[in-house]
């Protein structure tokens, strides 16, 4: 009996060593076919976008190959895109959750536009930055200081800090920001990811850091199209001449689809009419 | 794509026969050849309404309850018909066919849209 416990803790401490673990789990669809089907060709993303379609809107598709429509989203909707797929003809689909009906739907990333966030700041000051590691200010010690999106952003999260100074999060890079402000990069802290800490006043609110005005962000997304495009249409009346993208459907299936639900009518109107004649006849 | 239709359509015509099966048999219809007709007129009728509206909402790209509406509409009235015609035969006992065709519609409808 005793061996056999031993047998069965060792195994049971190997079976950990076995098991993948992970600190922080990637969300991950549980009921969209699609995404299981293409799951390694899909991109992990995680951004906010908005939506700019033709016609004033943007139509949620159950996938890039069913046009089955999930919902409809005007301008100016924001919402998360978790990960893209790429068809074969090029076009980048986006796909969405509704976490109020936990149902999944696909977009043409044509029609997103990124919310300035925390890569898009990367992607325009990201060679201001100096990689140096600093600890947020001891006196932040069991308060609260805020952690924003990026440097210029107008919303933050208040997050308590550990009581003891030696468990105060670092930051991996800084930046200093129009206003002589020295910031902080923290990549994870307690659950909060991707967060910058302004280092001079970790607590001081969007109107005391700039006073005059909002800094200047600019997607480098929207920089690249706006200068390539300058004989195109303006930015308010997205192309209205093209066709709008939709899930390449298979016309065949719709086709097949279409006749068996005749046929099924088509029999059971008979079966009706064969019962009515019969009792015609008596 | 086709797995997906192929349970859109199956499982709205489940909960139709369930629905509207229980509505008839409330309403008074008893035996086989009376259930039988509300289950053909439903396999009849719901696999065709779902499919009209599913290429709708296809090729216009938005859901619309107006058009639901409408479409429902149309099924309660073919229904009507069919249970009147089986009403007036002696051999077939179908109480109050347009109270009938109304009720199990709009529960099956209703029903439909909560789930």
């Amino acid at each position: 009996m005793k061996k056999a416990i031993r047998i069965l803790t060792v195994m049971l401490c190997w079976m950990v060593f076995l098991l993948p673990v992970r600190a922080d789990l990637i969300w991950e669809p549980y009921n969209d076919s699609f995404y299981e089907k293409h799951r390694d060709d899909c991109q992990l993303v995680n951004r906010n976008y908005t939506a700019n379609g033709p016609e004033d809107k943007v139509i949620v598709y159950k996938s890039p190959e069913n046009p089955s429509v999930v919902a409809t989203w005007e301008n100016g909707h924001v919402a998360n895109i978790y990960y893209t797929w790429t068809d074969e003809k090029g076009i980048v689909w986006g796909m969405n959750n509704n976490w109020d009906t936990n149902e999944t739907g696909w977009v043409p990333m044509e029609y997103m536009e990124v919310v300035y966030d925390y890569i898009c700041f990367e992607e325009e000051f990201g060679e201001h930055f100096v990689d140096e590691s600093v600890a947020i200010p001891e006196e932040c010690a069991g308060t609260g200081v805020y952690f924003w999106s990026y440097p210029g952003a107008e919303t933050y999260l208040e997050i308590p800090m550990p009581e003891t100074a030696a468990d105060m999060p670092q930051c991996g890079k800084t930046f200093v920001d129009e206003e002589g402000h020295k910031w902080g990069y923290i990549g994870y802290f307690r659950g909060t990811r991707n967060k910058w800490v302004c280092l001079d006043e970790p607590t001081a609110d969007f109107t005391t850091l700039y006073p005059k005005k909002q800094p200047v962000r600019t997607p480098q997304e929207a920089t690249k199209e706006s200068s390539s495009e300058a004989e195109s249409v303006s930015e308010e009346t997205p192309a209205l001449e093209e066709e709008r993208i939709t899930p390449s459907a298979d016309g065949g299936t719709i086709g097949l689809i279409i006749c068996l639900v005749l046929g099924v009518c088509g029999a059971t109107g008979g079966a009706l009419l064969g019962m009515k004649k019969k009792k015609d006849k008596k | 794509m086709i797995i997906y239709l192929l349970r859109m359509f199956g499982i709205s015509l489940l909960l139709t026969l369930l629905v509207e099966g229980l509505v008839a048999f409330l309403w008074g219809l008893r035996g086989k050849k009376n259930l039988l007709v509300v289950l053909l007129v439903n396999v009849l009728t719901n696999p065709l309404a779902v499919l009209v509206y599913w290429l709708y909402q296809v090729y216009a790209g938005a859901h619309s309850l107006p058009v639901q509406v409408i479409i429902e509409l149309v099924v309660v009235i073919v229904e009507i018909y069919i249970y009147r015609s089986f009403a007036e035969d002696d051999r077939f006992q179908i109480p109050r066919p347009i109270g009938l065709a109304i009720v199990a519609n709009v529960l099956s409808w209703g029903i439909g849209r909560i789930l």
